[in-house]
Formats: C-alpha cells, sequence, structure tokens
C-alpha cells in the first residue's frame, strides 16, 4: 500500500466529514485508485487480461462512490472496508442481474461474462455474497478479513495492518474461513442442482 | 451453528489444517474427545478442504511466451520485439516466401471463449481485408497453443508514442499524419470496423513517414458478449452499453460514460491525437485516471492556441470539433474529418514532409507578423489555409469591394443584387455611423446619412427605391428610411427595428413589449394586421434580426438574452412555436441569410476565437464552416442568384504603449493586449494580452512583462490563464487570478522578479484581486446567485464580504488603501461607487462605468469614463483631474456624477483620448491600450 499514504488519506476523510467538499474530490481519485486496484485483481483472478473491463467495473464502483452522500469514514481500515463492500456489492449485483437475465431469456447485460457463472470455471458471486453473511453472523470479523482480502485484494500484511491484529490470526482466519465458505458453496450447488 | 460453536470449530479447524492429512484424525481424537459435534463439524469441512481448490478465492496468472527458433505455421520466430497488454510481437521469418514478417501473439487467456476468438477472427479478417496503405497489412492468423497470432507486414519505423516522447510536431508534420490517419479510419469505417482503441501507441510512422494504424478489431476481442445475445446481428455495430473499452484519455464521453460507441469514438480519440501531436500533451491528462475520465465527460481541454499561438485557427477548430461531447455534433465521417485536414495541407498528401516541415517553420509566423496589414494577411492566409481549388472559403477568390480606411459592416444587397448598402461604423451591431450605398460592381460609395445617430441593419425596399435602417436614439428602436437616389432621411416607424420586408406590403421587425422585452413581429406597411412571430421567453431576451425564408414558411432569427448574444434560432413564420436553434451549441449568433433556394441557412458565429461565416442545409443538415483565419466575418449579403455572399471580413488589434515628454512607445509586439500597468520607475510595463481572439471579458489572458528599454518582453507567468490582475505599491508583487484546470478562478501572489514561485491564496475562489495593504487582498466572487467584493488576508485566513450589496466588477483599491473602487447594477445601470474598506456605505462616484487611478503622489485622480456596451476600457476617455493636497477626490455631487460633462467642467482638467490608461509616477507619463479596427467588405463565392 505504498502508494497509498496514510496520513493524506486521513486527513482528506477528516476534512470531508467536517464538509470540505474539496477533499472529497481529492479523495475520489485516491478510493478510484484502489478501486482500480481491486477491480483489475478481481478480474485477474479468472480472467487474466481483462484489464478493459476491470476499468469499467472501476467506472462504476467510482460513479457511485461520487454519487453517494459524504459518509463517515472513521478510519483508514474503515476507507478500506468501503471499498471492499462497494466491490462486493457491484459484483454480486452483476451475478444477480444475470442471473435474471438468464431467467428471462436474455436482456442485454453489462458485464456478463466477466462473472459468469460456469461451475468450476468461475467465483459464484450470489453464492459466495450468500456464505459471507453466513459467516458475519459467525464471526464478523472474520468475514470482514475475507471481504478484505478477496473483494479488497489486500494481502494477508495489508488486512492485518488495517484489521490491527497480527498476521497469524489473519491468516488462521482466512485459512479457516476458506474452507467454511468452500462448503457452504458447495452446499448451495448441491442445493440448485 | 452459534458464534461460540463457531469459534471453537475454527480453533480446531486451523490446527488440523496446520497437521499433513495423516495426522489429523489423531489430532481430532485428542482435541474433540469430549465433543463429538465439534468433531463431526470439524471433519465436514476438513473434507470439504481436500475439494477446495488451490485457485479457490485466489489469484493466478499465466502467459505465452515464445523462443527463438519455435515456429508457427510457415514461422520461425527471430526474435521478441516488444511486448504489451496485448501481447507479444516477434519479428519471424516467413521461409516460404523468404521474407520478414511480425507476428503478434495474443495471451491465451484473453480468448478463452471460443465464441469470442471466431469474433476476433472475424474482425481481424475484415481489418486485413481493408489492405489499406494506412493500416497494416495482416497475412494470417492462428492459433498456438490456444493463444491466436496475427501474422502480419513488418515496419520500420516506430510508434507515434515514440515521437511524440520528443516534444510537439511541426504543424504540416502533423497534419500529414492526421489525413493519413483519417484515410485509414475513413476505409476501416465504410466496412462497419471501429477501432474503439485508437491512441498513439496504436499509430505506428515507418520510416518513410507513413501512417499505419495497428491493432484494428483487438479492442473488440477485448469485448464479452453474453450466452443471451450470441447469434445477435449487432455484432459489429457497436460496443454494447455499460462496458467501457479503449485507453483513459483518449476515450470518448461515451465510451467514459459506457454508452454506446460508434466510429464516431474513434473521431474523438482521433481529435486527442491530433491534439497532442500539436501541443505536445495530452488533451485530457489529469494525475488519475478517474480526474481524466471526469474531465473526458465534462470540460474542454484548453485552446491549443494557448500552447501553440501560431496554430491557424481552422485547424484549432478541426481539433476542437473532434471533441464535442455529443458525438453528433463532431464531423459525421472520418473522411469530412480528413477531407476538412487535407483543405489545410499544403499539397495534398505527400509522405516525404521534408519541405512541408521547412514550410511550417517559415511560412506561418510569418502569416501572423504579416497579420497587421489586412491585404497581406488574406494573401498569406491563402498559402496557409486554403489549397484545394475552387473550394468554399478559399480566399483567393474573394473579391475585394470596399476599401475603408476604418470599419464597413452589415452589406445588403438589393432585390436586383447590384445595389449594396452598408454602415460605416467600427460595431457589427449598433453604432454611430453612417448609411453608404455602392453600385456594383464598380461605382464609388455614396453617403446617404450625415447624422452621427445610432445605426443598424439597412436594407432595400422591394423596389430597390428606398433604404430602411433601425435608428437609436434614447433607447428607441425606431426605423428610419432614406431614398436611395435623393433626399433626406426620416423617422418611419417608431418601436420596429431590424425591418425587412416579406412582401411588396408586408414587413417582419422587432418590437420592444415592455422595458426591453424585443419579439419579432409582422405587419403590412401601415402597421396594420400585426402579429408576433416570435417572443423571447426572457423579459431580458431581445430578438433583434430576423430573415424570412424564400418560401415564406420560416424565419431565422439573431437574439439576445440579458445583454448576450445567444445561438440563432428558426421558428415557423406563422408563429406560435420557438422553433428550434440552428448553427452550434453556444456559439453566438449575430447575422443569418437563407439561400435562394431555401436549402441553406447561413450564419456568423462565434465560436472560441472570433467570428466566421458557417452555412448548414436546411431542415436537416450540420453547420460547416466556410470562412476561417486570422480575420472576423460578420453580416452575410446573399446574391439574388445565390452564387456568392457579401460579408464584413475585419481585423482587429490592439496595442499598449508608453506615453512620455517624447511621445508615444510602442511596447506589446502582436495580438490583443490591454490592462496595462507601468512600475514605479517606469521603466517595465506589465500587461494582458490574448493570444488569440479580440474579447477581452471572454476569457484568460497572459499577463507579460516589457522593459521600456530593452528588448525584453515576455511572459511574466507562463502557464498561467491570468483573468486579473494588480501590483503592489513598490512594483515588487504581482496578485492575480487564474483558472485552474477545472475553470476555477484561483488567487496568486508572486514576485514581479520571479524569484520563488507563485503563491496560492488558499481556500479563495474568485477574480479582480487588488492589494488592500498591509497584508491583505479585496477581490471579486460569486455568493449565492450574486457577486460581491471581499477582503482575505494573503494568507487565505479572515476572508469576508466587504460589501453588502451587490458588486458587478472590482477595478481598483484608492491610493490610501482605504476605498475599494467597483461598479453595481441596478435595473440595467451602472453605477460607478467608492466602497469604503471599513465596511461604511458606498459613495457613488459615476452614473455609469469607469475607472479611477491616482498618481502615486496622489496629486492627480486618472478618470476614465468607459462608453458602449463592449467598453474593455480601450474606448471612452480618461480625465485627468487636480487634486487639493490631502484629498482623494475633487468634489463630487452627492449622488455622483451624472455625465461626462460634469467631470470635463472641473477646473484644470486635462483629457486623454483613451480608457485604458495607467498613470506614472511623473506628470505626464502613461501607459495605455489603443485599438484599431479595420472592416471591409468581400464577396465570396460559394461554389
Amino acid at each position: 500500500m505504498a502508494e497509498l499514504p496514510s496520513q493524506p488519506v486521513s486527513e482528506l476523510l477528516a476534512r470531508w466529514r467536517d464538509g470540505d467538499e474539496e477533499s472529497l474530490r481529492r479523495l475520489l481519485p485516491v478510493v478510484y485508485n484502489q478501486l482500480r486496484r481491486l477491480a483489475h485483481y478481481q478480474l485477474r483472478k479468472e480472467h487474466p487480461g481483462h484489464t478493459l473491463q476491470s476499468t469499467a467495473l472501476v467506472h462504476e464502483a467510482y460513479l457511485r462512490l461520487a454519487r453517494q452522500e459524504p459518509m463517515l469514514f472513521q478510519n483508514r481500515a474503515h476507507f478500506y472496508a468501503v471499498c471492499a463492500q462497494l466491490m462486493r456489492q457491484i459484483l454480486v449485483q452483476y451475478a444477480r442481474r444475470q442471473k435474471a437475465a438468464k431467467r428471462h431469456g436474455g436482456t442485454r447485460l453489462t458485464l456478463d461474462d466477466a462473472f459468469a457463472f460456469n461451475k468450476g470455471q468461475s467465483m459464484d458471486m450470489i453464492a459466495l455474497d450468500d456464505a459471507l453473511d453466513g459467516l458475519t453472523k459467525l464471526d464478523a470479523q472474520q468475514s470482514r478479513i475475507v471481504e478484505l482480502r478477496f473483494f479488497g485484494g489486500l494481502s494477508i500484511e495489508e488486512t492485518a495492518d488495517i484489521l490491527s491484529v497480527s498476521p497469524a490470526t489473519v491468516k488462521r482466519h482466512w485459512t479457516t474461513a476458506r474452507v467454511w465458505l468452500h462448503k457452504q458453496i458447495s452446499k448451495a450447488e448441491h442445493h440448485d442442482a | 451453528m452459534t458464534p461460540e460453536q463457531w469459534l471453537r470449530v475454527r480453533e480446531v479447524l486451523a490446527e488440523a489444517l496446520e497437521l499433513k492429512p495423516k495426522d489429523r484424525p489423531a489430532f481430532l481424537g485428542r482435541a474433540c474427545a469430549s465433543d463429538p459435534l465439534l468433531r463431526r463439524e470439524v471433519e465436514t469441512l476438513l473434507s470439504s478442504n481436500d475439494e477446495v481448490r488451490s485457485s479457490f478465492l485466489q489469484s493466478s496468472e499465466s502467459r505465452i511466451a515464445l523462443t527463438l527458433g519455435a515456429r508457427l505455421g510457415d514461422y520461425e520466430i527471430v526474435k521478441l520485439v516488444g511486448s504489451g497488454g496485448m501481447g507479444e510481437v516477434y519479428r519471424a521469418r516467413d521461409a516460404r516466401l523468404g521474407r520478414d514478417v511480425a507476428i503478434k501473439v495474443l495471451p491465451a487467456l484473453l480468448s478463452r471463449d471460443p465464441e469470442r476468438l471466431r469474433r476476433f477472427e472475424q474482425e481481424a479478417r475484415a481489418a486485413a481485408a481493408l489492405n489499406h496503405p494506412n493500416i497494416l497489412a495482416v497475412f494470417q492468423m492462428g492459433t498456438y497453443e490456444g493463444a491466436p497470432y496475427l501474422v502480419g507486414e513488418l515496419l520500420e519505423g516506430g510508434t507515434l508514442r515514440e515521437a511524440l516522447a520528443r516534444g510537439s510536431l511541426a504543424i504540416r508534420k502533423a497534419i500529414d499524419y492526421g489525413v493519413q490517419t483519417a484515410r485509414g479510419l475513413a476505409a476501416a469505417h465504410e466496412k462497419g470496423i471501429v477501432h474503439r482503441d485508437l491512441k498513439p501507441e496504436n499509430l505506428f510512422i515507418t520510416r518513410d513517414g507513413r501512417v499505419k494504424i495497428l491493432d484494428f478489431g483487438l479492442a473488440k476481442l477485448t469485448q464479452r458478449q453474453s450466452a443471451a445475445d450470441s447469434n445477435a446481428p449487432t455484432q459489429t455495430e457497436g460496443t454494447e452499453p455499460g462496458v467501457v473499452l479503449g485507453t483513459v484519455g483518449y476515450m470518448s464521453p461515451e465510451q467514459v460514460s459506457g454508452r454506446r460507441a460508434d466510429h464516431r469514438a474513434d473521431i474523438f480519440a482521433f481529435g486527442a491525437i491530433l491534439y497532442e501531436m500539436l501541443a505536445g500533451r495530452r488533451a485530457f491528462q489529469k494525475p488519475t485516471s478517474a480526474e481524466t475520465m471526469t474531465a473526458i465527460l465534462n470540460d474542454d481541454p484548453p485552446a491549443i492556441s494557448q500552447i501553440v499561438p501560431l496554430i491557424p485557427p481552422a485547424l484549432q477548430r478541426i481539433v476542437h470539433r473532434c471533441f464535442e461531447k455529443d458525438p453528433d455534433q463532431r464531423f459525421h465521417s472520418a473522411s469530412d474529418l480528413g477531407f476538412a485536414l487535407e483543405a489545410l495541407s499544403d499539397s495534398g498528401m505527400s509522405s516525404n514532409t521534408a519541405k512541408a516541415q521547412d514550410n511550417s517553420r517559415r511560412v506561418i509566423p510569418w502569416a501572423i507578423a504579416a497579420a497587421s496589414i489586412l491585404g497581406l494577411a488574406i494573401a498569406v492566409a491563402t498559402v496557409l489555409y486554403v489549397r484545394s481549388p475552387a473550394k468554399v472559403g478559399d480566399r483567393t477568390n474573394w473579391v475585394q469591394l470596399t476599401n475603408f480606411p476604418d470599419s464597413v459592416t452589415q452589406p445588403a444587397l438589393s432585390p436586383d443584387g447590384r445595389m449594396l448598402t452598408f454602415v460605416r461604423g467600427v460595431s457589427t451591431f449598433v453604432d454611430t455611423g453612417e448609411i453608404y450605398i455602392k453600385f456594383l460592381p464598380s461605382g464609388g460609395p455614396v453617403q446617404l446619412t450625415h447624422d452621427n445617430m445610432l445605426k443598424m441593419g439597412p436594407v432595400f425596399s422591394p423596389d430597390g427605391s428606398r433604404i430602411a435602417y433601425t435608428g437609436l436614439a434614447a433607447f428607441n428602436w425606431d426605423t428610419w428610411v432614406v431614398p436611395v437616389l435623393a433626399g433626406h432621411a426620416e423617422r418611419w416607424l417608431p418601436n420596429a427595428s431590424g425591418l425587412v420586408w416579406t412582401s411588396p406590403q408586408h414587413l417582419m421587425f422587432s418590437e420592444i413589449k415592455s422595458g426591453e422585452h424585443m419579439a419579432i413581429v409582422t405587419a403590412t406597411e401601415s402597421r396594420g394586421e400585426s402579429r408576433d412571430i416570435y417572443v423571447p421567453p426572457g423579459n431580458r431576451g431581445m430578438a433583434h434580426r430576423s430573415y424570412l425564408s424564400p418560401d415564406g414558411k420560416w424565419a431565422l432569427l439573431v437574439e439576445m438574452d440579458n445583454g448576450e448574444w445567444l445561438p440563432c434560432r428558426v421558428v415557423p413564420f406563422s408563429g406560435g412555436s420557438s422553433g428550434n436553434r440552428v448553427g452550434l451549441a453556444n456559439a453566438p449568433c449575430t447575422n443569418g441569410a437563407w439561400s435562394p433556394d431555401g436549402k441553406w441557412i447561413y450564419l456568423s458565429l462565434h465560436t472560441g476565437e472570433t467570428f466566421h461565416i458557417w452555412r448548414q442545409r436546411f431542415p436537416e443538415g450540420q453547420p460547416e464552416q466556410i470562412t476561417s483565419g486570422p480575420t472576423e466575418e460578420e453580416g452575410i449579403a446573399l446574391a439574388p442568384n445565390g452564387s456568392s455572399l457579401i460579408t464584413s471580413v475585419g481585423l482587429r488589434q490592439r496595442t499598449i504603449s508608453v506615453h512620455d515628454a517624447n511621445g508615444d512607445h510602442r511596447i506589446s509586439l502582436e495580438g490583443y493586449a490591454y490592462w496595462p500597468y507601468l512600475s514605479p520607475d517606469e521603466k517595465t510595463v506589465y500587461y494582458r494580452i490574448l493570444k488569440g481572439g479580440t474579447s477581452p471579458f471572454l476569457g484568460a489572458s497572459e499577463l507579460w512583462v516589457a522593459d521600456t528599454a530593452s528588448e525584453r518582453n515576455e511572459p511574466l507567468l507562463p502557464g498561467f490563464a491570468v483573468t486579473g490582475y494588480d501590483l503592489s505599491k513598490d512594483g515588487t508583487r504581482v496578485v492575480f487570478s487564474a483558472l485552474d484546470s477545472d475553470g476555477k478562478g484561483r488567487l496568486w501572489i508572486a514576485s514581479t522578479d520571479r524569484t520563488g514561485a507563485p503563491r496560492q491564496i488558499p481556500n479563495v475562489e474568485g477574480d479582480m484581486p487588488y492589494f488592500l495593504p498591509p497584508g491583505e487582498v479585496v477581490f471579486h466572487a460569486i455568493e449565492g446567485n450574486s457577486t460581491f467584493a471581499f477582503r482575505v488576508r494573503e494568507d487565505g485566513t479572515e476572508k469576508r464580504k466587504l460589501t453588502s450589496g451587490q458588486v458587478t466588477q472590482v477595478v481598483g483599491v484608492s491610493s490610501d488603501s482605504r476605498l475599494v473602487i467597483g461598479d453595481s447594477e441596478a435595473n440595467g445601470r451602472y453605477k460607478l461607487k467608492a466602497f469604503p474598506a471599513s465596511g461604511d456605505p458606498p459613495v457613488p462616484i459615476l452614473d455609469g462605468l469607469g475607472f479611477l487611478r491616482w498618481t502615486p503622489d496622489q496629486r492627480f485622480l486618472y478618470f476614465s469614463v468607459g462608453s458602449g456596451m463592449n467598453s474593455a476600457r480601450a474606448y471612452g476617455r480618461t480625465y485627468v483631474i487636480p487634486l487639493d493636497a490631502g484629498q482623494m477626490f475633487p468634489p463630487i455631487p452627492p449622488d455622483g456624477f451624472h455625465s461626462e460633462a460634469e467631470i470635463a467642467a472641473l477646473p484644470g482638467v486635462r483629457v486623454i483620448e483613451g480608457g485604458d490608461v495607467f498613470p506614472g509616477s511623473t506628470p505626464g507619463t502613461y501607459a495605455f491600450s489603443r485599438q484599431t479596427v479595420q472592416r471591409n467588405l468581400y464577396r465570396i463565392p460559394l461554389r
């Protein structure tokens, strides 16, 4: 996270919170860059090379963020969490729209096959979303770790830094969450089938 | 499962995962000895874990790489030439044909989807089939270990990106490359193939100067397609909404916002590339992609003329037309674009640019230098701007009809086309001037009026015996008539202006409904059968001119709102409809005309810098520019047979001079210079200069500094688009307002010796700043719907409003720093006032606009009184008023001066003809600007 020194971001966040619109304007590009990093990471997972789609994805995320009322970022962690949540929302929403479109016989979709549901090939975003909701009920922090790692594209160390816990803890939570989530998702697929 | 249960499951699971699978059962036996449910849960998870692929929630990467000597079909790889996001490029040997080729291998995973690969091939084949000299030739394509590859011609040279790394290109070269690129694009677009990712990296310049467009069809490859529409027949027709393709910085607004993008997106990208070739920097470049995208959506790039002052305006216009946010407003096709560019180039297309480069360096500066003489300017402009024979706007075919040393405007022809009437006066709108007539082709001008009245818009009566025109006295807009042969002018119709005949007995004209609300009406000559044709929506709207279509069904209107010219409008003559705007959005339109067959509308439009003639098809059509160049063209009279039009071709200049005991010394070199300051030692002159255009209030200028003794004459603040400035009393510091990249006015302070960088006054937005010693700056800024004067400390703190009432302009601070001079407006009338810095109520000084300056010793007040609606201080007079010791003002009437005569009557007053005067320290020394305007009538052939 070298490109994102914490001090200016925190300062901008604080000023924005105090009603300084200018700082929002300066903050958004930072957010945007972060989002782009995330999006690129997301798409690389199953479809390497789709940098252009990731631009589209980010652009949407950026527009959403820009449209939002000034929300209160308490701190850097919250900021990243919001980015990751935003990314999650967008991916899941696309997935749901895609599913709906398939059901209704083919409305044109945006960003569709970047998030295709082909089993065994790419992530089922809806199932993951549901599973993560389940995990939140069991351990909110663990769910947040997944969000930051998967949707936020942060490393173990970065996640630990953001959440002020040890890397060992993050790793532990991450490994067990993966197993648990996978089980939940497989179960969902089984039910669907 | 409860959170508590999960906590325990997770701990055991985590530890189990650390172990080798064979050790896990024993561990579980110990850890879950007393809790079989826990054990079962963990075991389920562990078994699930065996299915968790390593990629689950993780990332992966892969890439194809070819090694030396590897073979792809008939080709043997010789070496890697380059690599990038779109794959690697290799040099390869075609053993069969004994030639070297280029092979581009795309990342395998880019086209995992066979359907997408098929479409890529289809696109690439189509591109290959183009076989155009300006498009990279593709010989073959295939697949290598799942990765598609293209075999194409091997080019020697470099990309345009590499060329641009060395700076901007000569104008001729940029045009040459532009024309070639446009030709390649046109060929592709004709086949329905859109590039969508045009950028300098995708334009290859061969060693012999030929442009090759690369990567056609590749952008398409990255376009996804849903299963649902895989058979849709629209694949080649456009990017479906929602997907952003292309490279930030060259993307069109429609691509940025994920809307449907067609070939006009390529035209936008083309404009961005042309801009970069000319300006040496990107049209849309911000620190981040997000800001760049925002800029693409909302901003116009800085005019190239601000960066390359010598750019031909027609070229600049071509670039900016590619940048229209609305695709409909751009060039409709790449071939139109290429054609427009070609018209600028010297000899059609020649890849050999050696001679062309030479020309571009020599001819263009020469054109500007020569521009002070109108005739020469036109001659040079002919060489520069227009080459294609007998094209509309080709200046070599223009015929000069008048040769006045000053200014003639507003031409109109008699119905038979044999008589020409016009106004001799400075303004192209209402101005003091006289009506003239001239018999074509070679009669001398004959003056018909001699009354020094404000006039506008002479027209011939249908029988050609009379000329009707608008005469203005005390805001009464009346129609006057004067016989063509002999007789006196007399007032004919009150409250009727911009009059034209629609038939021998019927008229169309402008009529004031109330105040200044001016509508277009029609009536008989006796004012019978009067009815409204168009009434402007706002009560400050004024429809000043109207022109009836030849079929009598439509009226083309020229209108103003709140003192600003609007685009022209066509409304049905039958009335009842506000019709449609014509011309260009946001381009003020002051004159119009119909072709005799009614198929064309001709307009005088102000685009960017100045007025030129445009035309568009009626009823459907896009505006196209007819005239261009350093002059401005206003007023249109169509020949009755439609073969030509007559317009007023003008050239305006404004120069800064210093006057002292030895007379006037010219300071500024070129362009439109104004607002001078003289340093306390009288050795240095500061002034603003517009590098293009002649509208001091319309925009940003550069702040220049010149030494009266030496040759030094240069920008003081390069890179700042200055909108206002003031110098400290000792001349060491300058406070100025400048537009930032978002078009917001920011205030800065710099030292005049240029030690140190300019410092921005933080957190302040505004313009017209002046030093308010000690340590403060007064400026003009918007608050709510109104503007006020504010004061702020130089460090940006303690900003507060100085005036409770609205202030239209801040024009200075008194020499004792106690008064801020500005004007305010009420009921359309401006009043100059002095606002005490103490916050006390303002003191009225003059009914009207003006400027106050004090000599440093405070012995004289320079009181400049402006006049006219466009008084940029160039016009008007300056009264030099001696002051009693210790006084700031002469005796002023309690509610201010009401007229110049009252000022002129003050004892000891001296007059300087000119309004833009800045006093020096010694009596009789001052800096000033003077504007010169020359306009004459030309006939421009239309085919």
